[in-house]
């Protein structure tokens, strides 16, 4: 359960820091690049050994 | 026999040190050949020669033990899924790709959520060669930029390719199908041990390069990727069409990737159903074998055999065991097993091979002997933490790698100059992924195996470090950026600076996550991390040559 905590957060991270990265930085933006980290990090926790 | 082995790495080392300067004016898959056949004739000889060395009976034997040093799955497994790429892309798949990405950047989660998606999907395909969905979506990529659709300008371009083939080039470590992390797994022995770190490391480590291709590289070689970048790059709103063919064969291509993932057919090879995929693709789109070979491309393919002929040369001769000694060697030095540790985990980085499993087979039984089993120099703990380190590491060294490396794929996608992307790629696998690889592995991982309830304490330590360490990657990123933008440094020397504080906090970081917490261990780990991180920027040649023009560059572009 926390390593899935641990990945949607972290998904999180990474998908707002890859949007700002691509100078897409409105708040807009950066919580759209959020969400889409989180469906990646969903996507690769559940593939990994629970 | 054995300084016959310290001679062929010697060779092996100069071969792949002068090919990186340009020294050797021949092909890189010409000059493994060249390595191969030499250190073989050296290993005859000795053989030959020395009493001990086992004679006529064993000269025979080394092409032999060369050849078995090819390692066939990858190499296939590259041959599938460009076999499968080129099928989607002669059915028109790549357009219903084209297509499907068009409408998601018109969803709710716009083109950042849709790039954040992008740039994760090579991890979350969990293929073993993170060329296959490489050679698949590159393209796809390159579509979005200024040249086709013009919804990315060109710097947004560069770095959304980089960012995707950070995560491409690393993507073979967690993979549960044959992927490399299982190397460090099977010796560890609990398969699935090292994936998680991986994963996670690798999670965030892909926007770290997209903030070093930000802040660093399109600021310091604006003009070295030939992709015309046009004033007007708001989307244009092409319309996107793609053909009914097309859209099956995706579906056929995403059905073959969930068979493989989850072994629908049994405990069979991944290149089986993405064969089984290719041709199932090839009827429904009546296509001929012409329109499948197309897509098969023999550059990355020939580098990995030559890599895989030069390794096994080693390997036979005893170039791997001379490399266990040196490095059984340094911990005994001033610098101590954190230092020596330091090193060893980004070697693969520092030597970067076509395909990382080349090193990681003949290294991860050296870093094994480290342990328990072998010298003792580390717990069971501490080995388990270190190879968690190291097989990020080197399951991303692909990615840098200038002898038929992944990101040349990348860069050849976005016309850049070869090494264009290396920075970003080795600075990530020196400072940033082996360390939090290393936190999930001691801070989380250790609690689910043994048998503890993994805790929110644990899940927010790690959160936090990440963040901490984004956020001081940032602030050195920005500072460094500015020192070179005001003239205060060249490019090489800000690579000299980068890399080292990166590695100093790489080691020092890793020394103390393996519980060596005294000053001077930690000390030495960092300054083991500093000396690989100068290690990878003397082996990046370029940045002298750009010196002198990155000004001029930086303000036509302002």
């Amino acid at each position: 359960m926390y390593n899935i905590f641990t990945f949607l957060v972290g998904g999180a991270i990474s998908g707002a820091v890859t949007a700002y990265a691509m100078d897409m930085s409105s708040s807009k933006e950066l919580v759209q690049g959020a969400i889409g980290g989180m469906i990646a990090a969903l996507t690769i926790v559940l593939l990994l050994p629970q | 026999m054995e300084y016959v082995g310290f001679i062929t790495l010697g060779i092996f080392i100069l071969a792949v040190v002068g090919t990186l300067f340009k020294k050797i004016p021949l092909p890189l898959q010409t000059v493994m050949i060249l390595v191969t056949i030499v250190n073989v004739i050296i290993g005859g000889v000795a053989h030959l020669t020395l009493h001990e060395g086992g004679g006529l009976a064993a000269a025979k034997l080394l092409p032999a033990k060369v050849m078995g040093g090819i390692i066939i799955h990858p190499l296939t497994a590259l041959l599938a899924g460009l076999l499968i790429a080129g099928a989607l892309s002669a059915s028109g798949g790549f357009d219903a790709i084209k297509v499907i990405i068009s409408k998601l950047r018109k969803s709710p989660i716009g083109m950042a959520g849709t790039v954040a998606i992008i740039v994760q999907l090579p991890l979350m395909s969990a293929l073993p060669c993170g060329r296959i969905l490489a050679a698949a979506l590159l393209p796809v990529i390159f579509s979005f930029g200024p040249e086709e659709m013009g919804v990315l300008n060109k710097r947004q371009l560069i770095i959304l390719t980089g960012a995707y083939a950070r995560n491409a080039f690393g993507s073979c470590g967690p993979s549960p199908l044959g992927g490399v992390g299982a190397i460090g797994e099977g010796f560890l022995g609990k398969i699935g041990y090292l994936r998680a770190p991986q994963a996670f490391s690798l999670l965030i480590g892909t926007a770290l390069v997209a903030l070093f291709l930000k802040f660093l590289t399109t600021k310091l070689y604006p003009d070295d990727v030939k992709v015309k970048d046009e004033s007007n790059t708001a989307s244009r709103d092409i319309k996107v069409t793609a053909p009914v063919k097309g859209y099956i064969s995706l579906g056929i291509f995403v059905v073959t990737l969930v068979v493989a993932l989850f072994e629908v057919l049994g405990k069979v090879p991944v290149q089986t159903p993405l064969v089984l995929g290719a041709i199932l693709i090839m009827i429904v789109a009546k296509l001929n074998l012409e329109d499948l070979m197309s897509g098969i491309i023999l550059m990355p393919a020939t580098a990995m055999v030559s890599g895989f002929l030069a390794a096994g040369s080693l390997a036979a001769t005893g170039g791997f065991d001379a490399l266990g000694l040196i490095f059984n060697g340094v911990a005994g030095t001033w610098l101590g097993t954190a230092g020596m540790i330091a090193i060893l985990v980004q070697v693969q980085t520092i030597l970067p091979l076509s395909c990382s499993r080349i090193l990681t087979a003949a290294f991860v039984p050296v870093l094994y002997l480290l342990g328990p089993a072998g010298t003792g120099l580390l717990t069971a703990t501490q080995l388990a933490i270190v190879m968690s380190a190291y097989i990020i590491n080197a399951t991303t060294s692909c990615g840098p790698s200038p002898l038929g490396g992944g990101g040349m794929m990348a860069e050849g996608a976005i016309r850049a100059e070869t090494g264009y992307l290396r920075p970003a790629f080795s600075f990530a696998s020196l400072a940033f992924m082996p360390i939090l690889a290393a936190v999930v592995m001691k801070v989380m991982k250790f609690n689910t195996f043994h048998e503890a309830t993994t805790s929110l304490g644990a899940s927010l330590n790690v959160i936090l470090i990440t963040v901490v360490l984004l956020a001081v990657n940032i602030v050195l990123f920005k500072i460094l950026a500015n020192m070179v933008t005001s003239g205060q440094v060249t490019p090489r020397i800000l690579y000299f600076i980068l890399f080292s504080i990166g590695g100093a906090i790489s080691g020092g970081m890793l020394a103390y996550l393996i519980d060596m917490t005294s000053i001077i261990q930690i000390v030495q780990g960092a300054i083991g991390g500093v000396i690989a991180g100068n290690l990878m920027v003397l082996m990046t040649p370029r940045g002298q040559e750009y010196s002198l023009e990155y000004e001029d560059s930086v303000e036509m572009k302002a």
